[in-house]
């Protein structure tokens, strides 16, 4: 059995979860704004429910985003620090992965497309397919909210993310399943187990925000 | 004690290893960003932040295996919580606090500007408190009275830009590059310093605070009148104006502090310190005072300064944090006991 920490705070939920060999503890809870001020509590409230010193862990998950910058960021730098101090791998996953994981675990879904609020009139997309018991494949993007179109959607995919909300009128016309969500740690739990098992862990300097938006749209003046 | 420090206020990210028993830094590194925000005429907040999670990692372990030490040498680790950019900050903050958390040592939030005034008790000859400290960099500028450590009585400060700020944008009104400060200092070299008579703002002023917008404004007009593309004699010419008259401001602000408060020590950090011209302006107008300048690589933004001053908080607030604190705005004086 394996010993993971899960941080997810790309949202406006801070989300972190601990798996020892016997059981699962989490925190979820909507902190806008709130989760610097927090998550040291958090984590080491955790822990010790947890009887888990970071030394105990295999491996340290990591909700990369697209999401919050600063959020993001906070996840990165906390598990470079852990990982690095406690000489644990890390596992890097996409926060719109997670929220995929979640309804594809929940809904049996198998076509998922986790819409994430980018702001500035922009929105993140993220599509997962799933096939044999897997993730097939996955494709993100961030968009214009007009430039968003249903057309290459079917009406079986299932969205999620607090994007959903941007393009309610869309997704409604379309006729498909949506539900607003935030990732969670738990989620990210056990998209990290499969890929611990796969061995697919890496070392702390990699563990960088997935900004998705490049540095391009900063213009020169 | 060994004290790791780490700064990253700004686009610098500075790491540095002190061991207060011999007053020694053991290793340090900085990183400046200077290069990606020239492209963009100055510092981009956002992209500032991205660059210091790419970088803050690698020069930590850098600086560790530079020093010889292993992580259970170290007794504590410092960060800069603030002011300045809250995203570079927050990076600092949370990766100093997950070293603390994972190492089981103390860390301590320091003022970056108590970092900059305390860098100076690293070199050999150091001032005794109390001392008047004037602080010039791009974010600040500031005439401190430096009553014991934790205790400052800010004198004077800037109403609009700071000195840095000031040599910016008078290098990009000359079309020269950020950061503008080197840029005017050896174009300057080459200039007559009386060419044009520029104001010496607030000077007739009784209090001691400072004004940098319409010196640059007065550069601005006077560029406007001559054609385009300016001649490297006049660029040279109105950069040695401007630095002259941005100088002798320093120099009259300091005196009119230093027969105020009756010191006879004067200490000069921040970025501008490294003004060749600058230092020996102070050096020659300010006869009869001590004066400290921090070694070169040590006026702009670094680890040891954060290292240095972690070491005296110590003293103080010794703890581990309950929480990941960043203040932007953060008044010295607020510090005082």
């Amino acid at each position: 059995m394996s010993k993971i920490l899960a941080i997810e705070t790309s949202s406006e939920t801070c989300s972190v979860a601990v798996k020892s060999d016997t059981e699962i503890n989490s925190y979820h809870e909507l902190i806008p704004q709130q989760h610097s001020s927090k998550i040291l509590d958090i984590l080491k409230d955790l822990m010790l429910k947890s009887c888990l010193n970071f030394k105990d862990l295999d491996v340290i998950a990591v909700g990369c985003g697209p999401g919050s910058f600063t959020g993001i960021r906070l996840a990165c730098t906390l598990a470079q620090g852990l990982s690095f101090s406690s000489e644990l791998p890390v596992i890097r996953v996409s926060s719109l992965e997670v929220i995929a994981e979640h309804f594809y675990k929940k809904h049996r879904a198998n076509v998922i497309t986790a819409l994430v609020n980018a702001h500035m009139n922009q929105i993140y997309v993220g599509k997962f397919n799933y096939k044999h018991e897997a993730l097939y494949s996955s494709y993100h993007e961030i968009k214009k909210i007009e430039e968003f179109k249903t057309s290459e959607f079917s009406s079986t995919t299932l969205f999620a993310g607090d994007g959903c909300n941007l393009v309610l009128d869309q997704l409604t016309a379309l006729g498909a399943k949506f539900f607003d969500h935030h990732p969670n740690a738990i989620d990210l739990l056990s998209i990290s187990e499969r890929k611990l098992e796969e061995g697919l862990v890496q070392s702390p300097e990699d563990l960088l925000p997935f900004y998705v938006s490049g540095e391009e749209q900063w213009k020169k003046v | 004690m060994i004290i790791l420090g780490i700064e990253t206020s700004c686009d610098e990210t500075g790491v540095a290893l002190y061991d207060s028993k011999k007053n020694k830094i053991l290793s340090e590194n900085i990183f400046s960003q200077a290069a990606k925000h020239a492209l963009y005429g100055g510092v981009v907040p956002e992209l500032a932040s991205r660059d210091q999670v790419l970088k803050l990692l690698p020069m930590v372990k850098l600086t560790l295996s530079e020093s010889g030490k292993s992580s259970d040498q170290i007794d504590a680790i410092a960060y800069t919580k603030g002011p300045g950019l809250s995203g570079s900050l927050l990076v600092g903050a949370s990766f100093a606090n997950s070293l603390s958390l994972g190492w089981s040592k103390p860390c301590v939030g320091v003022h970056h500007m108590e970092a900059h005034l305390l860098v100076n008790l690293l070199e050999e000859r150091s001032p005794q408190f109390p001392f008047l400290t004037l602080l010039v960099s791009g974010g600040h500028t500031l005439l401190i009275k430096a009553l014991e450590i934790g205790e400052y009585q800010v004198l004077g400060q800037t109403r609009d830009d700071a000195v840095g700020e000031a040599f910016d944008k008078v290098a990009k009104i000359l079309g020269m590059n950020y950061p503008g400060g080197p840029e005017i200092e050896k174009i300057a070299k080459k200039g007559n310093p009386n060419s044009y008579n520029l104001p010496r703002p607030m000077l007739n002023k009784k209090n001691l605070d400072f004004s940098f917008s319409g010196l640059k404004t007065a550069v601005l007009y006077v560029v406007k009148k001559k054609k385009l593309p300016l001649s490297k004699d006049f660029k040279a010419d109105i950069a040695a104006s401007f630095q002259a008259a941005v100088a002798e401001t320093l120099v009259e602000r300091c005196k009119s502090a230093l027969l105020q408060t009756g010191d006879t020590q004067l200490v000069i950090g921040g970025g501008v310190a490294s003004n060749q011209y600058v230092r020996k302006r102070l050096q020659k107008g300010l006869q009869g005072i001590d004066i400290f300048f921090p070694n070169l690589s040590r006026c702009t933004d670094n680890g040891a300064m954060v290292a240095v001053a972690g070491y005296h908080r110590f003293n103080n607030e010794s703890s581990f944090s309950k929480s990941i604190e960043i203040k932007p705005r953060w008044d010295l004086s607020e510090l005082n006991k």
